[in-house]
């Protein structure tokens, strides 16, 4: 009988004038473990942002165990308890990585913090001996894995994760996807965002596929990693027409990499 | 002169008629504000081709009205001249010294220009205090001093020259790079232009102009010292003027400059004690607020609009002849990369990669994200450095040439993000590309037409491409690069978020380009916009090429399909 | 020999004030990318505001500069939170109309000290004597406004390093999606800082009384600088910035003592140019943040 953790209604959202997503309906109970996945350009990066509220919303709702927070910024939806590890990891590369997690939990007493980041350590014993060591000289895996961290010391009760395998090696990956699975028994909900599809469903219970903007599958994570049609939807082969839809999914930032 | 409307003409003569007749006519008193207003409108022109037509905000303006103003006063007091030919003594001295300090200054930009020059200002007004010859810093009486009358005659037909000036300016060939080059500096070299000799024009201009108003300042007064030449609240006027009549518009500074000159002798003579607060307040306020001054509003609201440079399109007739590319027979390598690769701090973006482009051929370039595609892009049309390894256009190599030269070359690109010029409307976008390459006005305009036409974007050549719809914006980024009439054309997810009409038009635009023999390479994530032209496909992931091939091979090759999906690999 | 080895703790010390003149305008760098054109006219406001102290009340200004710092903190505050703030930080032209937006405030501060102090030159007879050690004389205001700087520099580098909230702020610098994620309030931080680097500027004008005289118009003078010191050391960069100080500072005596004033008012805006043109990430090479 307990709220949902995350509900999302109809959302729309995007930049400038026309919505790069339209109508994602989503809900996740506490535990759940979801995967936004689709091809580049679908929305996913930007059905993020607008849950943690870094663009506006142009339609719909967002709540947060069963309050609404559209109206919110950034930082206030942060307090409430959501975490957030956000595209390009945004960590502070001159600052150590107890600095960074200290700062996840900057408002709080400082035995505390110092407990919590403890048990940081305890679920990533790798980040241990990389205390001292700032984050611009960590690896990317390293990297990643303190945002993860970052994130994970306000308490959170919803994780929210940009594609996390970015510019990692495939044994990296296994090992952030492992220590993330051991969350999840403690009740921490996490939605996860990945161009990485095949991490990502192995992780998840659920998923969602996105495409131009809009939910084109659901279902269970494990039927989909058999699915011929997701493969289509990256790789743009397949018979079905997919989709160039009038103002179709322009507009979202590709991560100036490639 | 078909963009010259009425109004203006009118307004123009009006004002010139209004000046002349105050000179005349008026009192010593009225003359001599008329005067000031003239002078600081000229400044004010002046001002408003480096920072506003170019972008590069100033806050040394009055470096160059001090550096007039001396040069100037030396004329008359060692030399004898008499005033006009002081004052362009002065304009030459200004534009001779812009030269090389432009070339120093303008590798400034943002902040660091505008100290810079307000640096600049202040060392010429150090050597102007160490100067025996004009009295050191008490300064100097200086001999030509006429009346009030023919001073501010004088300076209302300097206006007009300046107003004239900025005119054909903002219709010019220069007008247009300077404004591309403000827009979005990238993008405009990538469409073939040198941002470097526009910005020096432009700034030398700027030189001139203060120069001559310095030169008038000291006929007007007859005494010169360095506080006055180079006072800060002759900046701050100069700066507030334009800012309120419209920075970057023609009639901008004019309209400030009478406002502000009102407003300034009126608080002057009401609150001398509190009129630099009161101005320093209203620069911030239309800084916060209107940053587009007066006219910036009026545009903004759409009761007033720039006219289009060399505009509106003429009808479009076929071009004679099929272009200025010599057919190359089909086949032949145009470009090539040996071994490139490319590093960012510890990040290997690109590594050994060979490309061979053949001309009448799209290759498309696939891969996930972060594999690399856009910096091998990057390589090649000289927008980084390769760490190690070639690149060759038709076996010359380009590494080391200027972007500019690339696009004017044959070689043009489209942004991943959509890189458009923001103040410049669909025709004079592409037409700054196709301008670089055509010498003569006629060509490039009948090239603009052409290239509009052929992708559909003909009826939306006075749009802003802010109101464009995304797709249309990558279809004029498109529309761009085939305007450099290019050999090899790079595309950059040049077709996200198209309807299926405007792929269509492209795919007609691009399949003309093939015949004619353009190389097309297209790095696209979603293969449906690509499939039906591109002859071959390279992999990459990790910076590395990983297959290539025909097509159907390609797509599905399982190391392919592993590198987009994840690895089978290790269990979660 | 004497005379050199004077110059260049004289350098040394100057040094020391200079920093604390530029500190504040890189902590403001550094976090918003913000330069405030100001910065000069809020170190002359406080520099008057002690010497009306001392004027009024023969307050010292080794105790008037809590009093500036704290007055420049409110108004620091103020201009960011009401006036900076306003220009929206993610459209295109936010960089240019807040250097704009800067450069009128300028003249409005300019104008204020003007109309609270007039135009004269004014400075602070303060320590007017000489410590000696053998053959040395360091005047005695030098040498105590010196260490005063160097102290309030450590602190504020100290409340940067060790604090959350100093964290917190070089954390907002680096990274502001990233401390909006941790909920940081970056407004406020913003804020914050802004008040903070006007404070020091504000401070180190009261200091900078008892050494020089300055009048309302030294402002811009002032600006620029502070300015070339912190590109100098690299933007935002704060070892960089004691390197810098340290060097101007023997430059500025070096070249006062053997070319004489107007030589030396002069140098530093070739300076200025110079790192411009040929180091404009510094003296250590590419900036790093706060």
């Amino acid at each position: 009988m307990s709220a949902a953790i995350l509900q999302l209604e109809n959302v729309s959202a995007g930049y400038k004038t026309a919505p790069t997503i339209r109508g994602i309906d989503l809900i996740m109970m506490a535990g759940d473990a979801v995967a936004i996945i689709g091809a580049n350009g679908a929305g996913k990066t930007t059905l993020l942002r607008a849950i943690m509220g870094q663009i506006a919303m142009m339609g719909g709702s967002v709540s947060f165990q069963g309050k609404g927070i559209s109206n919110l910024s950034t930082h206030q939806r942060a307090r409430l308890g959501i975490g957030y590890a956000p595209e390009g990891r945004q960590l502070f590369q001159s600052m150590t990585v107890t600095e960074n997690l200290e700062i996840g939990a900057a408002r709080i007493s400082s035995v505390i913090r110092k407990q919590r980041i403890e048990r940081i350590f305890e679920i990533f014993p790798k980040l241990r001996p990389l205390a001292r060591t700032d984050c611009g000289f960590l690896s990317g895996g390293e990297q990643q894995m303190v945002t993860v961290a970052r994130a994970l010391m306000g308490e959170a009760q919803l994780l929210l994760l940009d594609e996390p395998s970015t510019g990692l090696a495939p044994r990296v990956i296994s090992e952030l996807y492992a220590s993330l699975a051991q969350l999840l028994p403690t009740g921490l909900t996490i939605l996860v965002a990945e161009q990485n599809a095949r991490a990502a469903l192995r992780f998840a219970k659920r998923a969602l596929v996105l495409e131009d903007g809009h939910l084109a599958m659901e279902g269970a994570a494990a039927d989909l990693l058999e699915d011929r049609r997701v493969v289509d939807a990256y790789i743009g082969l397949g018979s079905k027409d997919l989709g160039w839809k009038t103002g179709g999914a322009a507009g979202e930032k590709a991560i100036p990499r490639s | 002169m078909k963009n010259v409307r009425l109004g203006e003409i009118i307004l123009f003569l009006a004002l010139l008629a209004a000046g002349i007749a105050i000179a005349r006519f008026g009192s010593g008193y009225q003359a001599q504000t008329l005067f000031q207003m003239a002078m600081m409108t000229l400044l004010a022109i002046g001002w408003n081709i480096i920072s506003g037509f170019t972008g590069y905000v100033s806050f040394g303006q009055v470096a160059f009205f001090g550096l007039g103003a001396y040069v100037a006063a030396v004329s008359i007091l060692n030399f004898d001249l008499p005033w006009y030919v002081a004052a362009a003594i002065a304009a030459l001295g200004a534009g001779a010294l812009a030269l090389p300090l432009g070339m120093i200054m303008l590798r400034l930009n943002g902040i660091f220009f505008a100290l810079g020059m307000f640096g600049l200002a202040r060392i010429l007004q150090l050597v102007a205090n160490s100067l025996e010859v004009t009295g050191g810093p008490m300064g100097t009486t200086v001999p030509v001093v006429d009346s009030p009358q023919l001073t501010a005659t004088v300076a209302v037909l300097a206006v007009a020259a300046g107003v004239l000036m900025s005119f054909f300016l903002s219709r010019s060939r220069l007008g247009l790079t300077l404004m591309a080059t403000r827009d979005d500096a990238v993008a405009a070299e990538a469409a073939g232009v040198n941002t470097w000799k526009s910005k020096v024009a432009a700034f030398c201009i700027s030189g001139c102009v203060a120069a001559v108003a310095g030169s008038l300042y000291v006929w007007n007064v007859g005494y010169l010292d360095p506080n006055s030449a180079f006072a800060g609240t002759v900046e701050l006027q100069t700066v507030l003027m334009v800012l309120a009549g419209g920075i970057g518009t023609v009639w901008g500074p004019v309209v400030g400059g009478i406002l502000i000159s009102l407003l300034s002798t009126f608080l002057w003579a009401r609150f001398p004690m509190e009129q630099q607060i009161i101005l320093g307040v209203l620069i911030m306020f239309i800084a916060i607020v209107a940053p587009g001054g007066l006219l910036g509003e009026m545009v903004k609201r759409g009761w007033l609009k720039r006219p289009p440079i060399w505009g509106p399109p003429p009808a479009v007739t076929p071009l004679s002849g099929e272009g200025s590319l010599a057919s190359e027979p089909g086949q032949t390598v145009l470009l090539t990369c040996n071994k490139l690769s490319v590093r960012f701090g510890g990040v290997r973006a690109v590594e050994d990669v060979d490309v061979e482009v053949r001309s009448g051929e799209m290759l498309a370039i696939i891969g996930p994200n972060g594999a690399g595609k856009s910096s091998l892009f990057n390589l090649i049309s000289a927008f980084n450095r390769p760490t190690t390894g070639d690149v060759q256009l038709l076996g010359q190599s380009i590494i080391g040439r200027k972007r500019y030269q690339l696009a004017r070359g044959g070689i043009a690109r489209t942004f991943q993000t959509s890189r458009l010029f923001a103040s410049l409307t669909v025709w004079e976008t592409v037409l700054v590309a196709a301008s670089s390459v055509c010498p003569r006005r006629a060509d490039a305009v009948a090239r603009t037409a052409q290239i509009l036409d052929d992708v559909g974007l003909l009826q939306n050549w006075s749009d802003m491409p802010d109101v464009l719809p995304p797709g249309r914006q990558r279809l004029l980024e498109i529309a761009r690069a085939l305007a450099l009439d290019p050999r090899v054309l790079l595309l950059d997810e040049a077709m996200a978020g198209m309807t299926t009409q405007e792929i269509a038009r492209v795919h007609e635009a691009l399949r003309a380009a093939i015949d004619r023999g353009v190389a097309v390479v297209a790095i696209e994530h979603v293969l449906p916009a690509i499939a039906p032209l591109a002859a071959r496909v390279q992999v990459l992931d990790f910076g590395k090429t990983i297959a290539q091939g025909i097509p159907y091979d390609v797509l599905n090759n399982p190391i392919v399909i592993e590198a987009y999906m994840g690895a089978e690999g290790v269990s979660a | 020999m004497t005379t050199f080895v004077t110059l260049i703790i004289l350098g040394l010390l100057w040094g020391g004030v200079y920093l604390l003149a530029a500190e504040g305008l890189n902590l403001i760098y550094g976090v918003m990318k913000v330069v405030n054109l100001a910065h000069g006219d809020f170190i002359v406001f406080g520099g008057l505001l002690a010497f009306s102290l001392y004027e009024l009340d023969g307050i010292s200004p080794l105790l008037s500069f809590p009093t500036t710092a704290i007055v420049l903190l409110a108004i620091g505050a103020a201009v960011q939170f009401g006036i900076l703030e306003r220009i929206g930080l993610d459209r295109g032209d936010a960089e240019l109309r807040t250097l704009l937006a800067t450069f009128g405030l300028s003249y409005v501060i300019a104008n204020t000290s003007f109309l609270l102090w007039g135009s004269q030159f004014q400075s602070i007879p303060f320590l007017q004597g000489f410590v000696r050690a053998g053959p040395i004389a360091i005047p005695q205001a030098l040498l105590v406004c010196s260490l005063l700087a160097f102290a309030v520099a450590i602190l504020v580098h100290v409340w940067l390093n060790h604090t959350m909230l100093g964290k917190s702020v070089r954390a907002v610098a680096q990274s502001g999606l990233g401390a909006a994620s941790c909920g940081l309030d970056i407004v406020r931080i913003r804020v914050l800082t802004f008040a903070i680097g006007s404070a020091m500027a504000g401070s180190a004008g009261a200091l900078l009384i008892s050494l020089i005289p300055f009048q309302t118009a030294s402002g811009g003078e002032l600006t620029v600088q502070a300015f070339t010191l912190i590109a100098l050391g690299g933007l935002g960069n704060y070892a960089g910035a004691f390197l810098a100080a340290e060097l101007l500072g023997l430059v500025e005596v070096m070249v006062q003592y053997y070319l004489g004033t107007n030589a030396a008012s002069a140098v530093i805006y070739i300076v200025f140019i110079s790192v411009l043109i040929f180091r404009p990430y510094g003296l250590l090479g590419r900036a790093t943040r706060v």
